[in-house]
């Protein structure tokens, strides 16, 4: 599902984020990928869906080099990838069910498919009942639920999870990483990077180390060191 | 592309609703760059108007003292059929009746200078249409007429026009340069309207890149927004510039006895000018918010 070969990212002042990276993600994995801050994690994320291009090494994406994907089919690259942050990135001004019907809107879909699927991830995610609350009406867990919503509402096959639960206190996070294991169940490839140690080594998933840029370690059914 | 009119119109809506006095604002300073680079057009269309009439039969005047006698009058008649540079046949005499009947029509709006003069006070004169149009030509004719007994005035029109052309002239080659100026104070205006709106509505655009939306979704609402504002401050220039129309038409109504009658643009040259500066206006805002995005859209 995702295969880096040799990736290198350098940037300005030579600050090195990733050296000469190889690995590969199969289809379904559940990849935590952890190290220290400015280790190269969140270039390691930002790579895979085009925010950033690599100095040197080829990323493979659902089997494509997306190196070579020319400049108006990233926005397709992105449908297949979500993305789940720290912050959230929801909108203010739009309900919970709106949040996640932009999603779906930007992208095209039909009204009818909009209507059906956004009940139906709410329902998945556990926040029916607050289809018409604004993102602010809602506890931090509730507002990571609803930017996972919109992450997966789209059924993409890779989920980017960056320090999702960053912000939210152990209980709350336990909830969350309970919900990014049932879409990982679906087959989606879920890449999590994360600081927490707790629930790395809860998981015993794979474990990608990065440190200063290089890959450090790569272990299965591993932990946080 | 995923384009649904009804989604553009409501991010271009909400965006407005955001931020309504940048909007206004902006609006204003393009209406009014349009108006005076439109206002330009209007008084060179007004000025073609008025010394087209006087250029298909340019003329200079020879006005009789009002006791001049008959013989006199006759004398300068034989003069002017006998000039070649006189088309005899187009040069008209009107006699003191006719100048009566002209007067009062030229001075309808004012009693008191009518009501002033009799059919007795009016100079008799000839209108003559000379071979050649040139002003110089006209000048030496004229001047041949002056000195001729019986003669009290001999008025050449094409001064007046060339005074009409040379304020024309001017007030055009202002109002273009002042418009000009006006139009790029305009296009500042409309990228950093764009830019602002790209800042206030950055979160948006970066769940919109992150959830695959595509480039030309993105970036359409912002660039409606910008033609929107030069489209709306076209449309409401018209009526500014029929005022423009009208106030000429009034100089010529008061202060210059008719030879400025006719210094108003067609109505028709008023619709194309107005057209052109809608389309001048959503071209400004076209290109400025493209600019605009280009710089602070990464998509």
């Amino acid at each position: 599902m995702i295969k880096l070969e040799n990736v290198s990212k350098i940037y300005k002042g030579d600050v090195v984020a990733l050296r000469n990276v190889t690995c590969e993600i199969q289809k379904g994995e559940f990849v935590f990928l952890v190290g220290p801050s400015g280790s190269g994690k969140s270039t390691f994320m930002r790579l895979l869906n085009k925010e950033e291009t690599p100095d040197s090494g080829v990323i493979y994406v659902a089997g494509k080099d997306i190196g070579r994907l020319s400049g108006w089919r990233v926005p397709f690259l992105r449908r297949n990838i979500g993305c789940i942050f720290q912050d959230f990135k929801l909108l203010d001004n739009r309900t919970v069910a709106q949040n996640v019907a932009f999603a779906l809107e930007v992208i095209g879909r039909p009204r009818h498919v909009i209507s059906n699927q956004v009940p139906a991830i709410l329902e998945l995610v556990g926040l029916s009942p607050k289809a018409h609350n604004y993102p602010e009406e809602l506890s931090g867990g509730e507002q990571q639920r609803v930017s996972i919503a919109r992450a997966f509402v789209n059924r993409p096959l890779i989920l980017l999870a960056d320090e999702p639960t960053g912000n939210l206190d152990p209980a709350t996070s336990v909830g969350i990483m309970k919900l990014l294991d049932r879409i990982n169940k679906t087959g989606t490839t879920v890449v999590m990077a994360t600081h927490d140690r707790g629930i790395v080594d809860t998981m015993r998933k794979r474990v990608i180390e990065l440190d200063q840029g290089n890959l450090a370690r790569d272990q299965a059914r591993g932990v946080y060191e | 592309m995923n384009f649904r009119l009804g989604n553009i119109f409501r991010e271009v809506s909400y965006s407005l609703r955001r931020n309504p006095t940048l909007f206004l604002g902006t609006l204003v300073v393009i209406a009014i760059s349009l108006l005076i680079l439109g206002s330009g057009l209007v008084v060179r269309s007004a000025v073609e108007n008025a010394t087209a009439r006087w250029k298909d039969g340019v003329e200079f005047i020879v006005f009789m003292n009002p006791d001049s006698s008959q013989v006199e009058i006759d004398a300068i008649k034989a003069k002017l059929d006998s000039n070649p540079e006189i088309i005899a046949a187009d040069t008209r005499f009107v006699d003191k009746q006719d100048a009566f009947i002209e007067f009062q029509s030229l001075f309808q709006e004012s009693d008191q200078i009518r009501e002033s003069v009799t059919v007795e006070d009016m100079p008799p004169s000839y209108r003559v249409v000379p071979r050649n149009a040139e002003s110089s030509v006209v000048e030496a004719l004229a001047d041949g007429f002056r000195d001729e007994p019986g003669v009290f005035q001999v008025v050449a029109a094409i001064d007046t026009i060339r005074a009409i052309e040379n304020v024309g002239d001017n007030l055009n080659r202002q109002f273009l340069i002042l418009g000009a100026f006006l139009l790029l104070a305009a296009m500042l205006l409309v990228y950093n309207t764009i830019r602002t709106t790209i800042f206030s509505r950055r979160r948006e655009v970066e769940v919109m890149r992150l959830v695959g939306a595509s480039n030309w979704y993105i970036r359409v609402p912002f660039m409606v927004e910008g033609v929107l504002q030069g489209l709306i401050a076209g449309l409401l220039t018209l009526p500014m510039y029929r005022v423009v129309n009208n106030f000429l038409s009034s100089l010529g109504d008061e202060e210059s006895l008719n030879l400025l009658d006719g210094l108003r643009a067609p109505s028709g040259d008023v619709v194309t000018i107005w057209i052109a500066m809608v389309l001048l206006g959503a071209f400004i805002g076209a290109a400025a918010s493209a600019v605009a995005l280009s710089r602070y859209l990464d998509v």
